[in-house]
């Protein structure tokens, strides 16, 4: 049923394009730090991802993923490779405030290091273009009913984020940076285990 | 001998410049203008008449029967000056006594001579150009005597009476030739138009000709401004203001303040570094936004003002596209007299 609605978004998006419509789409670099139940337990990687975009009028549809290896600051401790991959959909409500949902799921390989995590979103999306060329961009969202491969539950479940980009010429391209907090406060019978996941990318976005 | 008032010694300048103007006079011409000027009037009439003898030149006919106009006029014999002036007037309609100069008693003569020939004289056509169907060649005449003018167009695939009417004596007459043959401008080439007078038996016919050309008609430029108008700035320079430093320390300082609030201290560091790092890259951003310098702002009245003129420009164009479009349809006649025998 989602899947069947985020198709048809996405057709009609893509399908006819028209004016007052853009496509964007970025590659970046990835630094992820990724903290769970204490802090013997921190970790910290790198790896590449990227977005692909696309507005119209006031609906606007992102998806967007990344893959990293990531080092446990323990030496002791296994690494393990993380991949996530987001989509989010906005309706712009005023001139730069957006109500946003989503789904994103972050799978761990090899299986159990830490825990796999399934989550839908709602939150606000601001985003400001201080110039026809540059912009900034602030989000925040409440993470409905993550699911765990550990299984588990969450209370409380936020993530923020804060980007800004900016072009030359005539903004075709442009250099981005962002960061995105993710608070997970997971409950496993009755035992707190909370994930903390922090990504920051830095890219190139190409616009058209 | 009598002696003869100045205008008459005019006269005799006049036929000086005459005889000037004409290198092949017949000698004995040219001793009846000795004579005349000389006041020696029945030499110059004797010599006249010897010289028409000799059957000379049209043009020392013409001078010929001057001077023997003039000759008898100032003798009195008012017969045989009529006389010599209405062989004058056939010969050449169009020659008259300038009454600033000649003597009232020789014009009076010869306007007596004209009043009892009848021709058609003055006739001219003017150099013209018009389109077709929308101008006209003006055909001036005038008839000596009252009678019916016809006035006739002879010329490729044409011969047609173009106007018929009762004329008054010496009045100008105008007739208008439309060169317009069955709704179709007439084809180019060399056309005669003859004026007749009609006058009982009498008939007198006067003819010239014309030489009728075919160019297209001009069309017309199109516009790109409207006369008083100009098209405004679309764009002006805003001036530079802080207003994106402002917003990204509003955004960063909101974001970090909202995940620092947020941070889970107790699962260890590293999120610190990355809010400090994107927020100073916002902050920077907005730094550099704030002093680069500003984006143009569009204009709205001044667009739509260029709008509703480029709209206007357009319409005119498009009307002028449509009378363009009519033009090469039609034709521009040329109308140029040539001589009657070319």
């Amino acid at each position: 049923m989602i899947r069947a609605a985020g198709a048809a978004l996405l057709v009609s998006l893509v399908a006819a394009p028209a004016a007052g419509q853009t496509f964007r789409g970025a590659v970046h670099g990835v630094a992820v730090r990724h903290n769970e139940i204490d802090a013997a337990l921190s970790a910290t990687g790198f790896g590449v991802g990227g977005v692909v975009g696309a507005r119209r009028d006031r609906l606007a549809i992102e998806v967007r993923g990344y893959w990293a290896e990531i080092d446990p600051d323990d030496e002791d401790a296994a690494s393990f490779r993380v991949i996530q991959g987001d989509v989010r959909v906005s309706f712009l409500l005023l001139r730069a405030l957006a109500f946003e949902v989503g789904a994103g799921r972050r799978a761990i390989d090899p299986d159990f290091i830490t825990q796999d995590v399934g989550l839908f979103r709602a939150g606000l999306l601001s985003e400001y273009a201080l110039t026809r060329t540059a912009s900034i961009w602030a989000r925040g969202a409440y993470l409905i009913a993550p699911q765990f491969s550990g299984g588990g539950s969450s209370d409380l479940s936020v993530e923020v984020g804060l980007g800004t980009a900016f072009g030359f010429g005539n903004g075709r391209f442009r250099v981005i940076g962002e960061y995105e907090f993710q608070r997970i406060d997971r409950e496993v019978e009755r035992r707190e285990v909370p994930i903390q996941v922090t990504v920051v990318r830095v890219g190139l976005e190409v616009g058209f | 001998m009598r002696a003869w008032p100045a205008p008459t010694l005019a006269v005799v300048l006049v036929l000086a410049g005459c005889s000037a103007a004409r290198a092949q006079q017949h000698p004995a011409l040219r001793q009846a203008i000795t004579a005349y000027e000389n006041l020696n009037f029945a030499a110059a009439i004797a010599n006249a008449r010897f010289a028409l003898e000799q059957r000379p030149s049209r043009d020392d006919r013409i001078i010929a029967y001057e001077v023997l106009g003039f000759a008898y006029g100032a003798l009195d014999s008012a017969a045989q000056a009529l006389d010599a002036f209405k062989e004058l007037i056939f010969l050449d309609p169009n020659r008259e006594p300038d009454p600033q100069r000649v003597s009232p008693r020789i014009t009076s003569l010869y306007a007596s001579a004209l009043g009892q020939v009848l021709i058609v004289r003055r006739l001219a056509v003017d150099s013209t150009s018009f389109v077709a169907g929308e101008g006209s060649v003006p055909i001036r005449f005038q008839v000596s005597r009252a009678a019916r003018a016809v006035t006739r167009i002879v010329g490729p695939e044409m011969d047609a009476v173009i106007d018929s009417q009762l004329v008054t004596a010496l009045t100008p007459i105008e007739v208008r030739w439309r060169t317009v043959r069955a709704g179709r401008p007439v084809p180019p080439g060399r056309y005669q138009i003859i004026v007749a007078g009609i006058e009982g038996g009498n008939e007198y016919a006067a003819t010239t000709a014309v030489r009728v050309q075919h160019t297209p008609v001009d069309t017309l430029p199109h516009r790109t401004n409207l006369e008083g108008y100009r098209e405004q700035p679309e764009f002006e320079q805003p001036p530079r203001d802080w207003r994106p430093l402002g917003i990204a320390v509003l955004y960063a300082g909101l974001s970090s303040a909202a995940t620092l609030a947020l941070e889970d201290t107790d699962l260890g560091g590293g999120v610190k570094p990355a809010v400090f790092g994107v927020s100073l890259g916002a902050l920077l951003t907005g730094v550099a936004m704030s002093l680069k310098k500003p984006d143009p702002r569009p204009i709205p009245a001044a667009i739509e003002f260029n709008r509703l003129l480029r709209a206007q420009i357009g319409q005119i164009n498009a009307e002028i596209a449509r009378e363009n479009e009519e033009r090469r349809r039609k034709t521009t006649m040329i109308v140029v007299p040539v001589e009657d025998g070319s």
